[in-house]
């Protein structure tokens, strides 16, 4: 079951982006198949592929394969985001603007969910994708910030595994740093 | 969210991942991630980068004792190496559970190290901070020390910064060259200091204060510097009594300037002493100059600045302000400097900009910006702001500016005005 990843209903429904689609794979470069853990095929172009550094070891290891990429750990949702993430990278790679790219990330995470932001972090950690790690880390650790022990389990979906008679006295134990925390 | 079903994408991953993260948190929010779950009772704890700042506690009356609970429980509860602390609070004078912080510092290995705390009684540096053999980055404020007597520097110290301080000369000095690795230095110093500096590997230098000498003895790599010189009496009267050329001491050893900006009794203090013309030094890296309060009505101060920019084949920038304090006087001396003295034939080819500000319209600045703009070939723009106190004689300097030739065809004269001012 293979899926065009950005847009399935391309051919059915858009004309014009069809047309900009086919010139582009007219000139360009190869292409990467990569199938995540719940089986979709995504057809990547070569230089975002390369940003992943466990695809581009994958290459480096077997560098004649065609095979498609299995990616075990890497679900179809947060993937298609880290590619997103990835094409507008590739953009400063050619053209550095360190001012344009930060306005680009702080875009790029504004639009984003928490539960987004918290399932890209494992595939970028999985994918080793640095610059991506340090922006999701940035952006988790802004809307965390000031917010109660509650708040923040539920944005991480942590388990409590304390019973309630010893989160009582660690909340004793760390009193000192329970002041004026933010409303839910 | 708060669904029972959403998995824990979090918490298992490798512990570089979750440090990256508290490590963006404030320190108080990394301390509550213990009671998250038993896997984040001790995540916290091997952070190795603690900062501390007024948003620890919040303000109340005893805000003082809460910020000393605060660091010490954190410092208690961690564990393994910490490579930076940095504490930076209006809350915290001296007292001495900081020099507990710091002796528990000193056994874990610290690396950089800023310490800032509230105005009022100056911060004495216990001597404890002297064993932190590994610091690669040191910044002070506001305090007052004393290396022991066993001392022999930091290191691998790259960073220095003393901001207020109060050590005698003499530790200053051997504090400098102690740290043979040292790039960077700031000092701030309101005390007459007469200071050598003996830096092999320093890069970038920014000094403030109230300076009676100041010489450059060892800084070959020196890359950019910015320094501002205060006067008072003391300073005055060994201004006077001075023979030596202070822009040798300053200037001499410097082959590798590209950025030099000086502030209030900077330029003053250059012209000090005979300059030996038969020595004249080239700084071919110079690209930027900047040089405020310069005095149009001191022929040696004059002299400085042309020394420097004619000196400086390689010169894009140059920013220059007046003494805006100075009535103007009409009359001037010595203006047959300009056309017999001054630099013949130079020419700045690759001066771009030039700023001038503070400028009152003496007949010192007209011929400074004259000899500018018939020199320089490739000049872009010239931009012009005129004292505040000076109003009657703007059409005056506009009416010389336009008789001025122009190496450059393409060069713009911005003259601005103060339009809030002009109004009135």
């Amino acid at each position: 079951m293979s899926s065009s990843a950005e847009n399935p209903t391309l051919t059915t429904e858009i004309t014009k982006p069809s047309t900009e689609i086919a010139t582009e794979t007219a000139q360009s470069a190869k292409k990467i198949n990569l199938k995540t853990s719940d089986d979709q095929i995504f057809e990547v172009e070569e230089s975002v592929a390369m940003e992943f550094a466990t695809v581009k070891s994958f290459f480096e290891d077997a560098p004649s394969s065609t095979d498609t990429v299995p990616l075990p750990n890497v679900p179809a949702k947060p993937f298609s985001q880290v590619i997103e993430f990835c094409k507008e990278q590739i953009k400063f790679k050619a053209n550095p603007d360190e001012t344009e790219k930060k306005k680009s990330n702080s875009e790029f995470v504004k639009e984003k969910t928490n539960e987004d932001l918290v399932e890209m972090i494992p595939v970028a950690n999985y994918l080793e994708i640095k610059d991506l790690l340090d922006v999701l880390n940035q952006a988790v650790a802004d809307r965390i910030q000031n917010r109660s022990v509650e708040y923040v389990r539920s944005f991480f979906g942590i388990d409590n595994d304390f019973t309630s008679e010893e989160e009582a006295l660690l909340r004793e134990e760390h009193a000192w740093a329970f002041e004026d925390v933010d409303e839910d | 969210m708060g669904d029972v079903e959403d998995p824990d994408l979090i918490s298992d991953l490798p512990q570089s991942i979750l440090e990256s993260i508290l490590t963006r948190l404030p320190i108080r929010d990394a301390v509550r991630t213990s009671i998250l779950s038993s896997k984040w009772r001790y995540r916290w704890t091997t952070l190795t980068h603690l900062v501390f700042d007024d948003k620890c506690v919040s303000d109340r009356p005893v805000v003082e004792n809460c910020m000393i609970k605060f660091i010490t429980r954190a410092l208690f509860l961690h564990q393994g190496p910490i490579h930076k602390f940095h504490l930076s609070t209006s809350y915290l004078q001296c007292c001495p559970d900081i020099d507990q912080w710091i002796l528990f510092l000193s056994r874990s290995d610290i690396k950089e190290l800023v310490l800032e705390l509230g105005e009022g009684e100056w911060f004495r540096v216990p001597s404890c901070l002297f064993n932190c053999k590994k610091l690669t980055h040191l910044e002070l404020f506001r305090c007052e020390f004393d290396p022991p007597p066993t001392f022999k520097g930091f290191l691998y110290l790259r960073s220095l910064s003393l901001h207020q301080v109060l050590v005698a000369p003499e530790a200053i000095e051997s504090l400098i060259s102690g740290c043979p690795l040292l790039e960077s230095l700031a000092l701030s110093y309101f005390d007459s200091l007469a200071l050598n500096i003996h830096a092999p590997n320093l890069k970038y230098l920014c000094l403030e204060g109230e300076f009676t000498d100041i010489c450059l003895e060892n800084t070959p790599l020196l890359v950019a510097m910015s320094v501002a010189m205060y006067m008072n009496d003391d300073i005055a009267e060994c201004f006077e009594q001075s023979s030596s050329c202070n822009f040798i001491k300053f200037l001499g050893g410097v082959p590798r300037l590209e950025r030099l900006a000086g502030h209030i009794y900077f330029t003053k203090y250059l012209s000090i002493g005979d300059y030996p013309g038969s020595q004249a030094i080239t700084y071919s890296h110079l690209k930027i100059i900047e040089l405020y309060q310069v005095s149009f009505e001191d022929m040696k101060e004059i002299r400085v600045v042309l020394r420097l920019i004619t000196n400086s084949p390689n010169l894009k920038e140059l920013r220059v302000s007046g003494l805006s304090t100075v009535v103007a006087s009409a009359e001037a001396l010595d203006l047959e400097f300009w056309s017999k003295d001054c630099p013949k034939d130079c020419t700045f080819k690759q001066l771009k900009v030039v700023k001038m500000a503070d400028m009152s319209g003496v007949p010192h600045e007209m011929e400074f910006l004259k000899f500018l703009l018939v020199n320089s070939p490739v000049l872009e723009t010239m931009s012009i702001t005129p004292c505040v106190y000076v109003m009657d004689g703007r059409l005056n300097m506009l009416v010389q500016l336009v008789r001025f030739r122009r190496a450059s065809a393409s060069a713009e004269i911005i003259f601005t005005q103060d339009e809030t001012l002009c109004v009135s």
